[in-house]
Protein backbone atom coordinates (compact mmCIF):
# COMPACT_ATOMS: atom_id res chain seq x y z
CA UNK A 1 0.00 0.00 0.00
CA UNK A 2 1.27 3.46 -0.73
CA UNK A 3 2.98 4.87 2.40
CA UNK A 4 0.82 8.19 3.86
CA UNK A 5 3.70 10.53 4.55
CA UNK A 6 3.51 14.08 5.43
CA UNK A 7 5.77 14.76 1.97
CA UNK A 8 3.35 12.51 0.24
CA UNK A 9 0.19 14.65 0.88
CA UNK A 10 2.44 17.95 0.64
CA UNK A 11 2.89 16.32 -3.02
CA UNK A 12 -0.28 15.56 -3.68
CA UNK A 13 -1.41 18.55 -2.73
CA UNK A 14 1.37 20.53 -4.36
CA UNK A 15 -0.73 18.64 -7.99
CA UNK A 16 -4.06 18.87 -7.03
CA UNK A 17 -3.05 22.94 -7.08
CA UNK A 18 -1.63 22.52 -10.15
CA UNK A 19 -4.77 20.98 -12.16
CA UNK A 20 -7.09 23.33 -10.48
CA UNK A 21 -5.24 26.24 -11.38
CA UNK A 22 -5.33 24.57 -14.78
CA UNK A 23 -9.05 24.11 -14.89
CA UNK A 24 -9.70 27.68 -13.83
CA UNK A 25 -7.16 29.00 -16.68
CA UNK A 26 -9.60 26.95 -19.02
CA UNK A 27 -13.15 27.89 -17.67
CA UNK A 28 -12.23 31.09 -16.46
CA UNK A 29 -13.57 33.13 -19.59
CA UNK A 30 -17.37 31.21 -18.85
CA UNK A 31 -17.42 31.73 -15.10
CA UNK A 32 -16.36 35.46 -15.96
CA UNK A 33 -19.38 35.69 -18.34
CA UNK A 34 -21.68 33.90 -16.01
CA UNK A 35 -20.78 36.29 -13.54
CA UNK A 36 -20.83 39.19 -15.72
CA UNK A 37 -24.43 37.95 -16.38
CA UNK A 38 -25.87 37.22 -13.44
CA UNK A 39 -24.96 40.51 -11.23
CA UNK A 40 -26.52 42.94 -13.09
CA UNK A 41 -29.98 40.79 -12.45
CA UNK A 42 -29.07 40.41 -9.09
CA UNK A 43 -28.08 43.82 -8.41
CA UNK A 44 -32.00 44.51 -9.95
CA UNK A 45 -33.70 41.75 -7.86
CA UNK A 46 -32.04 42.39 -4.66
CA UNK A 47 -32.54 46.15 -4.78
CA UNK A 48 -35.82 45.89 -5.09
CA UNK A 49 -36.51 43.42 -2.47
CA UNK A 50 -34.14 44.03 0.22
CA UNK A 51 -35.54 47.74 0.80
CA UNK A 52 -39.01 45.97 1.15
CA UNK A 53 -38.21 43.33 3.92
CA UNK A 54 -36.10 46.42 5.76
CA UNK A 55 -39.38 47.88 6.38
CA UNK A 56 -42.05 44.62 6.34
CA UNK A 57 -40.20 42.30 7.58
CA UNK A 58 -41.90 39.42 7.11
CA UNK A 59 -41.63 35.49 8.24
CA UNK A 60 -40.64 34.62 5.00
CA UNK A 61 -37.74 35.64 3.47
CA UNK A 62 -38.75 37.87 0.53
CA UNK A 63 -35.15 37.04 -1.37
CA UNK A 64 -36.46 33.36 -1.46
CA UNK A 65 -38.09 34.47 -4.94
CA UNK A 66 -34.81 35.58 -6.19
CA UNK A 67 -32.84 33.30 -4.79
CA UNK A 68 -34.44 30.65 -5.86
CA UNK A 69 -34.80 31.43 -9.42
CA UNK A 70 -31.17 32.66 -9.99
CA UNK A 71 -30.30 29.40 -8.19
CA UNK A 72 -31.99 27.54 -11.36
CA UNK A 73 -29.29 28.97 -13.67
CA UNK A 74 -26.22 27.91 -11.14
CA UNK A 75 -27.31 24.14 -10.76
CA UNK A 76 -27.32 24.29 -14.71
CA UNK A 77 -23.79 25.19 -14.62
CA UNK A 78 -23.28 22.67 -11.86
CA UNK A 79 -25.23 20.28 -14.25
CA UNK A 80 -22.85 21.05 -17.49
CA UNK A 81 -19.62 20.73 -15.50
CA UNK A 82 -21.09 17.53 -14.01
CA UNK A 83 -21.62 16.55 -17.57
CA UNK A 84 -18.18 17.78 -19.16
CA UNK A 85 -16.48 15.63 -16.11
CA UNK A 86 -18.19 12.40 -17.54
CA UNK A 87 -17.56 13.21 -20.95
CA UNK A 88 -13.62 13.55 -19.99
CA UNK A 89 -13.47 10.38 -18.27
CA UNK A 90 -15.15 8.31 -20.94
CA UNK A 91 -13.41 10.26 -24.07
CA UNK A 92 -9.86 10.00 -23.41
CA UNK A 93 -9.18 13.22 -21.89
CA UNK A 94 -8.68 12.16 -18.25
CA UNK A 95 -6.15 9.47 -19.64
CA UNK A 96 -4.07 12.30 -20.97
CA UNK A 97 -3.41 14.05 -17.21
CA UNK A 98 -3.76 10.70 -15.70
CA UNK A 99 -0.96 9.63 -18.23
CA UNK A 100 1.03 11.69 -16.25
CA UNK A 101 1.81 12.13 -12.12
CA UNK A 102 -1.48 13.55 -11.39
CA UNK A 103 -3.37 10.51 -8.62
CA UNK A 104 -6.68 9.83 -9.44
CA UNK A 105 -7.82 11.71 -5.98
CA UNK A 106 -6.00 14.77 -6.53
CA UNK A 107 -7.92 14.40 -10.10
CA UNK A 108 -11.32 14.01 -9.14
CA UNK A 109 -11.02 16.33 -6.20
CA UNK A 110 -9.85 19.06 -8.27
CA UNK A 111 -13.34 18.58 -10.32
CA UNK A 112 -15.63 18.33 -7.29
CA UNK A 113 -14.26 21.38 -5.94
CA UNK A 114 -14.52 23.13 -9.49
CA UNK A 115 -17.96 22.06 -10.23
CA UNK A 116 -19.63 22.32 -6.76
CA UNK A 117 -17.74 25.01 -4.87
CA UNK A 118 -16.07 27.80 -7.20
CA UNK A 119 -20.03 27.32 -8.73
CA UNK A 120 -21.58 27.95 -5.10
CA UNK A 121 -18.63 30.48 -4.44
CA UNK A 122 -19.59 32.63 -7.33
CA UNK A 123 -23.49 32.27 -7.00
CA UNK A 124 -22.86 33.95 -3.41
CA UNK A 125 -20.52 36.11 -5.56
CA UNK A 126 -23.28 36.99 -7.73
CA UNK A 127 -25.76 38.31 -4.48
CA UNK A 128 -23.05 39.92 -2.17
CA UNK A 129 -21.63 41.59 -4.96
CA UNK A 130 -23.40 44.01 -5.95
CA UNK A 131 -24.63 44.64 -2.10
CA UNK A 132 -21.41 45.90 -1.22
CA UNK A 133 -21.01 47.31 -4.14
CA UNK A 134 -23.85 49.49 -3.80
CA UNK A 135 -25.37 49.89 -0.34
CA UNK A 136 -23.04 47.88 2.41
CA UNK A 137 -25.55 48.69 4.68
CA UNK A 138 -28.28 45.98 3.23
CA UNK A 139 -25.58 43.61 3.79
CA UNK A 140 -27.24 42.89 7.18
CA UNK A 141 -30.63 41.89 5.43
CA UNK A 142 -29.39 39.27 3.50
CA UNK A 143 -30.28 35.97 5.54
CA UNK A 144 -27.06 34.30 6.15
CA UNK A 145 -29.63 30.95 6.69
CA UNK A 146 -31.19 30.99 3.35
CA UNK A 147 -28.06 31.36 1.69
CA UNK A 148 -26.63 28.53 4.22
CA UNK A 149 -29.58 26.14 3.33
CA UNK A 150 -29.60 27.24 -0.57
CA UNK A 151 -25.76 26.28 -0.76
CA UNK A 152 -26.40 23.04 1.14
CA UNK A 153 -28.89 22.41 -1.14
CA UNK A 154 -26.98 22.63 -4.29
CA UNK A 155 -24.19 20.94 -2.95
CA UNK A 156 -26.15 17.35 -1.98
CA UNK A 157 -27.46 17.35 -5.44
CA UNK A 158 -24.66 18.39 -7.05
CA UNK A 159 -22.34 16.04 -4.88
CA UNK A 160 -25.04 12.71 -5.89
CA UNK A 161 -24.85 13.84 -9.86
CA UNK A 162 -21.07 14.18 -9.54
CA UNK A 163 -20.84 10.63 -8.26
CA UNK A 164 -22.68 9.76 -10.98
CA UNK A 165 -20.37 10.86 -13.56
CA UNK A 166 -17.80 9.26 -11.89
CA UNK A 167 -18.64 5.91 -11.31
CA UNK A 168 -21.12 5.80 -14.90
CA UNK A 169 -18.67 7.61 -17.28
CA UNK A 170 -21.88 8.89 -18.71
CA UNK A 171 -22.13 12.40 -19.83
CA UNK A 172 -26.34 11.80 -21.07
CA UNK A 173 -27.32 9.99 -17.93
CA UNK A 174 -25.42 12.81 -15.66
CA UNK A 175 -27.21 15.29 -17.53
CA UNK A 176 -30.83 13.70 -17.08
CA UNK A 177 -29.43 12.99 -13.41
CA UNK A 178 -29.15 15.97 -13.01
CA UNK A 179 -32.58 17.37 -14.23
CA UNK A 180 -34.00 15.06 -12.02
CA UNK A 181 -32.06 15.65 -8.43
CA UNK A 182 -32.43 19.32 -9.24
CA UNK A 183 -35.76 20.15 -10.93
CA UNK A 184 -38.16 16.70 -11.00
CA UNK A 185 -37.64 14.93 -7.68
CA UNK A 186 -38.49 18.25 -5.49
CA UNK A 187 -41.54 18.53 -7.60
CA UNK A 188 -42.85 14.96 -7.29
CA UNK A 189 -42.13 14.69 -3.26
CA UNK A 190 -43.57 18.28 -2.74
CA UNK A 191 -46.56 16.88 -4.88
CA UNK A 192 -46.71 13.54 -2.90
CA UNK A 193 -46.58 15.53 0.43
CA UNK A 194 -49.36 17.48 -0.49
CA UNK A 195 -51.30 14.86 -2.10
CA UNK A 196 -50.97 12.13 0.86
CA UNK A 197 -51.00 14.28 3.67
CA UNK A 198 -50.05 11.69 5.88
CA UNK A 199 -46.48 10.92 4.78
CA UNK A 200 -44.18 8.53 5.92
CA UNK A 201 -41.53 9.97 8.31
CA UNK A 202 -39.02 8.65 5.82
CA UNK A 203 -40.31 10.37 3.09
CA UNK A 204 -39.93 13.75 4.51
CA UNK A 205 -36.19 13.18 6.39
CA UNK A 206 -35.56 12.29 2.85
CA UNK A 207 -37.13 15.80 0.96
CA UNK A 208 -35.07 17.46 4.44
CA UNK A 209 -32.09 15.61 3.40
CA UNK A 210 -32.26 16.42 -0.35
CA UNK A 211 -33.44 19.82 -0.14
CA UNK A 212 -32.84 21.46 3.03
CA UNK A 213 -33.50 25.28 1.02
CA UNK A 214 -37.63 24.15 0.15
CA UNK A 215 -37.91 22.48 3.48
CA UNK A 216 -37.66 25.66 4.99
CA UNK A 217 -40.31 26.53 3.27
CA UNK A 218 -42.69 23.86 3.98
CA UNK A 219 -41.74 23.22 7.35
CA UNK A 220 -39.17 26.11 8.43
CA UNK A 221 -41.65 28.19 10.18
CA UNK A 222 -44.64 25.44 11.24
CA UNK A 223 -44.98 24.50 14.68
CA UNK A 224 -46.13 21.10 13.73
CA UNK A 225 -42.57 19.74 13.45
CA UNK A 226 -40.18 19.03 15.78
CA UNK A 227 -36.57 19.98 14.95
CA UNK A 228 -35.02 23.51 14.12
CA UNK A 229 -34.34 23.16 9.93
CA UNK A 230 -31.34 24.14 10.53
CA UNK A 231 -30.20 21.35 12.89
CA UNK A 232 -32.20 19.21 10.42
CA UNK A 233 -30.01 20.28 7.72
CA UNK A 234 -26.90 18.70 9.34
CA UNK A 235 -28.28 15.43 8.23
CA UNK A 236 -27.91 16.97 4.49
CA UNK A 237 -24.45 18.02 5.83
CA UNK A 238 -23.34 14.88 6.60
CA UNK A 239 -25.28 13.24 3.92
CA UNK A 240 -23.09 15.72 1.16
CA UNK A 241 -19.81 14.57 3.32
CA UNK A 242 -20.68 10.96 3.12
CA UNK A 243 -20.98 11.72 -0.83
CA UNK A 244 -17.68 13.27 -1.00
CA UNK A 245 -15.85 10.25 1.08
CA UNK A 246 -17.90 7.74 -1.37
CA UNK A 247 -16.10 9.48 -4.78
CA UNK A 248 -12.75 10.18 -2.69
CA UNK A 249 -12.55 6.19 -2.07
CA UNK A 250 -14.08 5.26 -5.12
CA UNK A 251 -11.37 7.39 -7.06
CA UNK A 252 -8.97 6.11 -5.33
CA UNK A 253 -9.49 2.43 -5.32
CA UNK A 254 -12.00 2.01 -8.70
CA UNK A 255 -11.48 4.55 -10.93
CA UNK A 256 -10.33 3.24 -13.84
CA UNK A 257 -9.76 5.38 -17.11
CA UNK A 258 -9.33 4.26 -20.54
CA UNK B 1 12.35 -2.71 -15.45
CA UNK B 2 9.14 -3.95 -16.25
CA UNK B 3 7.82 -7.65 -14.93
CA UNK B 4 3.75 -8.79 -15.78
CA UNK B 5 3.28 -12.15 -14.10
CA UNK B 6 0.10 -14.40 -15.35
CA UNK B 7 -2.06 -11.08 -15.38
CA UNK B 8 -5.52 -11.20 -15.99
CA UNK B 9 -8.18 -8.51 -17.19
CA UNK B 10 -12.14 -8.80 -17.74
CA UNK B 11 -14.33 -6.37 -18.95
CA UNK B 12 -17.36 -8.22 -17.52
CA UNK B 13 -17.53 -11.62 -18.30
CA UNK B 14 -15.03 -10.99 -21.39
CA UNK B 15 -11.39 -12.09 -20.56
CA UNK B 16 -9.56 -9.11 -22.07
CA UNK B 17 -6.19 -10.92 -20.66
CA UNK B 18 -5.43 -14.23 -19.55
CA UNK B 19 -2.43 -14.90 -18.01
CA UNK B 20 -0.28 -12.42 -19.75
CA UNK B 21 3.69 -12.94 -18.52
CA UNK B 22 6.70 -11.04 -19.48
CA UNK B 23 9.43 -9.06 -18.95
CA UNK B 24 11.78 -6.18 -20.39
CA UNK B 25 14.59 -4.83 -19.48
CA UNK B 26 16.73 -1.48 -19.84
CA UNK B 27 17.75 0.06 -22.80
CA UNK B 28 15.70 -2.71 -24.89
CA UNK B 29 12.87 -1.32 -27.63
CA UNK B 30 10.44 -4.20 -27.33
CA UNK B 31 7.11 -4.82 -29.78
CA UNK B 32 4.24 -5.35 -28.99
CA UNK B 33 2.87 -7.22 -31.58
CA UNK B 34 -0.50 -8.88 -32.31
CA UNK B 35 -3.83 -8.91 -33.94
CA UNK B 36 -6.22 -5.63 -33.25
CA UNK B 37 -8.20 -6.49 -30.16
CA UNK B 38 -5.18 -9.10 -28.57
CA UNK B 39 -5.05 -6.90 -25.51
CA UNK B 40 -2.08 -4.76 -26.99
CA UNK B 41 -3.79 -1.56 -25.36
CA UNK B 42 -5.21 -3.06 -22.33
CA UNK B 43 -1.31 -4.27 -20.88
CA UNK B 44 0.09 -0.86 -21.68
CA UNK B 45 -2.66 0.54 -19.36
CA UNK B 46 -2.49 -1.54 -16.97
CA UNK B 47 1.73 -0.82 -16.90
CA UNK B 48 0.90 2.81 -16.01
CA UNK B 49 -2.42 2.18 -13.56
CA UNK B 50 -5.06 3.04 -15.54
CA UNK B 51 -6.49 0.22 -15.43
CA UNK B 52 -6.80 -2.54 -12.96
CA UNK B 53 -6.15 -6.28 -13.18
CA UNK B 54 -8.19 -8.69 -12.13
CA UNK B 55 -5.66 -10.97 -11.03
CA UNK B 56 -1.66 -11.32 -11.22
CA UNK B 57 1.58 -9.29 -10.75
CA UNK B 58 2.89 -6.17 -12.15
CA UNK B 59 6.21 -4.27 -11.08
CA UNK B 60 7.18 -1.05 -13.16
CA UNK B 61 10.47 0.17 -11.93
CA UNK B 62 10.23 -1.86 -9.04
CA UNK B 63 6.45 -0.18 -7.96
CA UNK B 64 2.77 -1.84 -8.56
CA UNK B 65 1.79 0.61 -11.10
CA UNK B 66 -2.23 0.32 -9.64
CA UNK B 67 -1.07 1.29 -6.04
CA UNK B 68 1.79 3.23 -6.67
CA UNK B 69 0.32 5.08 -10.14
CA UNK B 70 2.21 8.38 -9.61
CA UNK B 71 5.54 6.69 -8.90
CA UNK B 72 5.52 5.01 -11.91
CA UNK B 73 3.95 7.58 -14.02
CA UNK B 74 6.96 10.12 -12.84
CA UNK B 75 9.34 7.44 -14.55
CA UNK B 76 7.17 6.49 -17.33
CA UNK B 77 6.22 8.16 -20.91
CA UNK B 78 2.90 6.97 -23.06
CA UNK B 79 1.71 7.55 -25.96
CA UNK B 80 -2.08 6.29 -25.93
CA UNK B 81 -3.52 4.94 -29.51
CA UNK B 82 -6.72 7.43 -29.96
CA UNK B 83 -5.53 10.73 -27.59
CA UNK B 84 -7.97 13.14 -27.35
CA UNK B 85 -6.30 16.76 -26.26
CA UNK B 86 -8.16 19.98 -25.00
CA UNK B 87 -8.42 21.24 -28.06
CA UNK B 88 -8.59 24.99 -27.08
CA UNK B 89 -5.46 25.32 -25.47
CA UNK B 90 -2.23 25.99 -27.29
CA UNK B 91 1.03 23.24 -27.30
CA UNK B 92 2.96 25.04 -25.09
CA UNK B 93 -0.10 25.92 -22.90
CA UNK B 94 -0.93 22.19 -22.29
CA UNK B 95 2.45 21.09 -22.32
CA UNK B 96 3.13 23.34 -19.29
CA UNK B 97 0.72 22.29 -17.24
CA UNK B 98 1.88 18.77 -18.18
CA UNK B 99 5.50 20.01 -17.24
CA UNK B 100 4.10 21.45 -14.30
CA UNK B 101 2.30 17.82 -13.09
CA UNK B 102 6.13 16.39 -13.37
CA UNK B 103 7.43 19.68 -11.15
CA UNK B 104 9.30 20.86 -14.18
CA UNK B 105 9.46 24.40 -16.22
CA UNK B 106 9.48 26.02 -19.32
CA UNK B 107 12.84 24.90 -19.87
CA UNK B 108 11.74 21.31 -20.49
CA UNK B 109 8.62 22.45 -22.67
CA UNK B 110 10.82 24.33 -25.05
CA UNK B 111 13.18 21.11 -24.76
CA UNK B 112 10.39 18.07 -26.10
CA UNK B 113 9.35 20.69 -28.41
CA UNK B 114 12.40 21.32 -30.09
CA UNK B 115 13.22 17.35 -30.27
CA UNK B 116 9.78 16.51 -32.10
CA UNK B 117 10.18 19.07 -34.45
CA UNK B 118 7.00 21.35 -32.95
CA UNK B 119 8.96 24.76 -32.81
CA UNK B 120 6.57 26.50 -35.65
CA UNK B 121 3.48 25.21 -33.85
CA UNK B 122 4.51 25.99 -30.32
CA UNK B 123 2.04 29.00 -29.66
CA UNK B 124 -1.09 27.49 -32.02
CA UNK B 125 -4.09 26.12 -30.59
CA UNK B 126 -4.10 22.27 -30.19
CA UNK B 127 -7.33 22.40 -32.64
CA UNK B 128 -4.50 23.48 -35.32
CA UNK B 129 -2.44 20.61 -35.44
CA UNK B 130 -2.85 18.14 -37.85
CA UNK B 131 -2.87 14.21 -37.70
CA UNK B 132 0.86 13.79 -37.97
CA UNK B 133 1.90 16.86 -35.73
CA UNK B 134 -0.51 15.56 -33.28
CA UNK B 135 1.25 12.56 -32.90
CA UNK B 136 4.23 14.64 -32.21
CA UNK B 137 2.28 16.50 -29.52
CA UNK B 138 1.49 13.08 -28.22
CA UNK B 139 5.25 12.12 -28.10
CA UNK B 140 6.04 15.32 -26.56
CA UNK B 141 3.48 15.28 -23.95
CA UNK B 142 5.31 11.49 -23.46
CA UNK B 143 9.05 12.67 -23.38
CA UNK B 144 8.42 15.53 -20.65
CA UNK B 145 11.07 14.75 -18.04
CA UNK B 146 13.32 12.31 -20.18
CA UNK B 147 11.04 9.16 -18.71
CA UNK B 148 12.96 6.05 -18.27
CA UNK B 149 10.19 4.07 -20.35
CA UNK B 150 8.49 5.02 -22.71
CA UNK B 151 5.18 3.14 -23.95
CA UNK B 152 3.68 3.80 -27.30
CA UNK B 153 0.65 2.40 -28.41
CA UNK B 154 0.25 2.45 -32.34
CA UNK B 155 2.18 5.60 -32.85
CA UNK B 156 1.58 5.44 -36.45
CA UNK B 157 -1.87 4.63 -36.68
CA UNK B 158 -4.04 6.49 -38.71
CA UNK B 159 -1.28 8.60 -40.28
CA UNK B 160 -0.53 9.24 -43.95
CA UNK B 161 2.87 7.27 -45.71
CA UNK B 162 5.01 10.67 -44.95
CA UNK B 163 3.76 11.29 -41.47
CA UNK B 164 4.50 7.62 -40.96
CA UNK B 165 8.28 8.05 -41.77
CA UNK B 166 8.22 11.15 -39.93
CA UNK B 167 7.42 9.41 -36.44
CA UNK B 168 9.33 6.60 -37.34
CA UNK B 169 12.27 8.37 -37.66
CA UNK B 170 11.66 10.02 -34.00
CA UNK B 171 11.61 7.11 -32.29
CA UNK B 172 14.88 5.67 -34.19
CA UNK B 173 16.46 9.51 -32.87
CA UNK B 174 15.09 8.30 -29.69
CA UNK B 175 16.50 5.37 -29.41
CA UNK B 176 19.86 6.01 -30.57
CA UNK B 177 20.41 9.10 -28.55
CA UNK B 178 18.09 9.30 -25.59
CA UNK B 179 18.98 4.78 -25.01
CA UNK B 180 15.37 4.51 -23.07
CA UNK B 181 13.17 1.18 -23.17
CA UNK B 182 10.46 1.74 -25.13
CA UNK B 183 7.59 -0.75 -25.76
CA UNK B 184 5.64 -0.36 -29.14
CA UNK B 185 2.51 -1.43 -29.49
CA UNK B 186 1.61 -2.21 -33.29
CA UNK B 187 0.33 -4.40 -35.81
CA UNK B 188 2.26 -3.09 -38.71
CA UNK B 189 5.19 -5.63 -38.31
CA UNK B 190 7.88 -3.95 -41.04
CA UNK B 191 7.83 -0.24 -38.76
CA UNK B 192 8.92 -2.31 -35.88
CA UNK B 193 11.55 -4.55 -37.94
CA UNK B 194 13.15 -0.92 -38.01
CA UNK B 195 13.16 -0.31 -34.27
CA UNK B 196 12.82 -3.09 -31.84
CA UNK B 197 15.02 -5.46 -31.10
CA UNK B 198 12.98 -7.81 -28.34
CA UNK B 199 9.37 -8.63 -29.06
CA UNK B 200 6.62 -9.91 -27.48
CA UNK B 201 3.84 -11.58 -29.31
CA UNK B 202 0.49 -11.08 -28.20
CA UNK B 203 -2.65 -13.24 -29.06
CA UNK B 204 -5.98 -13.52 -27.60
CA UNK B 205 -5.45 -12.34 -24.60
CA UNK B 206 -1.77 -14.58 -23.72
CA UNK B 207 1.90 -13.91 -24.85
CA UNK B 208 2.22 -16.70 -27.43
CA UNK B 209 6.12 -16.13 -27.46
CA UNK B 210 8.75 -13.01 -26.38
CA UNK B 211 11.84 -12.35 -26.28
CA UNK B 212 15.12 -10.60 -28.07
CA UNK B 213 14.83 -10.82 -31.43
CA UNK B 214 17.99 -13.45 -31.86
CA UNK B 215 16.39 -15.90 -29.47
CA UNK B 216 13.11 -15.43 -30.70
CA UNK B 217 14.90 -16.59 -34.80
CA UNK B 218 16.60 -19.67 -32.75
CA UNK B 219 13.37 -20.98 -31.24
CA UNK B 220 11.33 -20.29 -34.42
CA UNK B 221 13.79 -20.94 -37.15
CA UNK B 222 13.78 -17.77 -38.67
CA UNK B 223 16.19 -15.68 -41.00
CA UNK B 224 18.55 -13.73 -39.40
CA UNK B 225 21.19 -11.04 -40.31
CA UNK B 226 24.24 -10.84 -38.20
CA UNK B 227 26.85 -8.46 -38.41
CA UNK B 228 30.66 -9.38 -38.77
CA UNK B 229 33.72 -6.98 -38.29
CA UNK B 230 37.12 -8.42 -39.49
CA UNK B 231 39.99 -7.43 -40.50
CA UNK B 232 39.72 -10.22 -44.07
CA UNK B 233 36.03 -9.37 -44.99
CA UNK B 234 36.67 -10.54 -48.43
CA UNK B 235 37.80 -14.16 -47.35
CA UNK B 236 35.40 -14.60 -44.49
CA UNK B 237 32.43 -13.90 -47.16
CA UNK B 238 34.16 -16.63 -49.62
CA UNK B 239 34.71 -19.30 -46.57
CA UNK B 240 30.84 -18.43 -45.33
CA UNK B 241 29.06 -19.30 -49.02
CA UNK B 242 31.15 -22.21 -49.30
CA UNK B 243 29.89 -23.55 -45.80
CA UNK B 244 26.20 -23.33 -46.70
CA UNK B 245 24.96 -21.75 -43.83
CA UNK B 246 24.77 -19.09 -44.69
CA UNK B 247 21.70 -17.96 -47.55
CA UNK B 248 23.96 -13.84 -48.07
CA UNK B 249 26.99 -12.01 -47.74
CA UNK B 250 27.28 -8.50 -48.29
CA UNK B 251 30.15 -6.73 -47.54
CA UNK B 252 30.31 -2.89 -46.16
CA UNK B 253 33.90 -1.62 -45.50
CA UNK B 254 35.13 -3.78 -42.52
CA UNK B 255 31.81 -5.30 -41.56
CA UNK B 256 29.61 -8.30 -43.33
CA UNK B 257 26.29 -8.72 -43.09
CA UNK B 258 25.11 -12.04 -42.88
CA UNK B 259 22.07 -14.00 -43.19
CA UNK B 260 21.96 -16.92 -41.82
CA UNK B 261 19.96 -20.00 -43.25
CA UNK B 262 16.58 -20.71 -40.92
CA UNK B 263 17.47 -22.44 -38.19
CA UNK B 264 20.82 -22.69 -38.49
CA UNK B 265 21.88 -19.87 -35.89
CA UNK B 266 23.21 -21.78 -33.40
CA UNK B 267 25.22 -24.15 -35.38
CA UNK B 268 26.12 -20.37 -37.36
CA UNK B 269 27.70 -19.05 -33.97
CA UNK B 270 29.61 -21.80 -32.78
CA UNK B 271 31.12 -22.27 -36.39
CA UNK B 272 31.57 -18.25 -36.23
CA UNK B 273 33.29 -18.71 -32.47
CA UNK B 274 35.59 -21.55 -34.12
CA UNK B 275 37.44 -18.97 -36.78
CA UNK B 276 37.22 -15.91 -34.95
CA UNK B 277 40.92 -16.06 -34.27
CA UNK B 278 41.63 -17.36 -38.39
CA UNK B 279 39.79 -14.52 -39.70
CA UNK B 280 40.60 -11.62 -37.23
CA UNK B 281 36.76 -11.36 -36.12
CA UNK B 282 36.62 -8.22 -33.70
CA UNK B 283 32.88 -8.27 -33.07
CA UNK B 284 29.96 -10.12 -34.23
CA UNK B 285 26.33 -9.75 -33.18
CA UNK B 286 22.72 -10.45 -34.11
CA UNK B 287 21.25 -7.29 -36.24
CA UNK B 288 17.97 -8.22 -37.02
CA UNK B 289 14.97 -10.93 -37.48
CA UNK B 290 12.21 -11.01 -40.03
CA UNK B 291 10.23 -10.02 -37.95
CA UNK B 292 6.98 -10.57 -40.37
CA UNK B 293 8.38 -14.28 -40.51
CA UNK B 294 8.63 -14.21 -37.13
CA UNK B 295 4.80 -12.98 -36.87
CA UNK B 296 3.62 -15.60 -39.15
CA UNK B 297 4.95 -18.52 -37.22
CA UNK B 298 4.46 -17.32 -33.38
CA UNK B 299 0.67 -15.76 -34.09
CA UNK B 300 -0.52 -17.62 -36.59
CA UNK B 301 0.61 -20.72 -35.84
Amino acid sequence: MRKLSVTNIKDSMVRFNVHLSYMYSKMLKGFLFITIILVPIHSFLVFTVLPQQAFRPTPVSTLSSTLWLTSIIFTFIIMYLAYSFASELSGGGAQLFLSHPLGKLEYVSAWFFTGLYVTVFLFLLSIILPVIVLDPTLLSKLSLRELYLLSLEMIVSGAIIFNVALMMKKSGLTFLCGVFFYYILPFVFMLSLAVFRKSSEFVIWMFIVLYPYKSMFIWGYARTFPYQIIQASFLSLFFAVLLHILAFVYSRWRLEVG
Amino acid sequence: MIEVKSVYKFYGSFPALRGVTFSVGKGVIAGLLGPNGSGKTTTLKILVGLLRRNSGEVQVLGYDPWVNGVEVRERVGILHERPIYPRDVSVHGLLKHLAKLRGLDDEEVKRVIKLVGLKEWEWKSISALSRGYLQRFGLAQALLGDPEILLLDEPTANLDPLARREILDLISILKRDLGITVIISSHIIPELQEVCNYAIFIRNGAVAGHGSLEELSIRYAVQSVYVIKTSYPRELAAYLIKDGIVTGVDIEKDALLVRVERGMNEEFIERIDSIKQKFNIESFYHKSSDLGELYEKVIRY
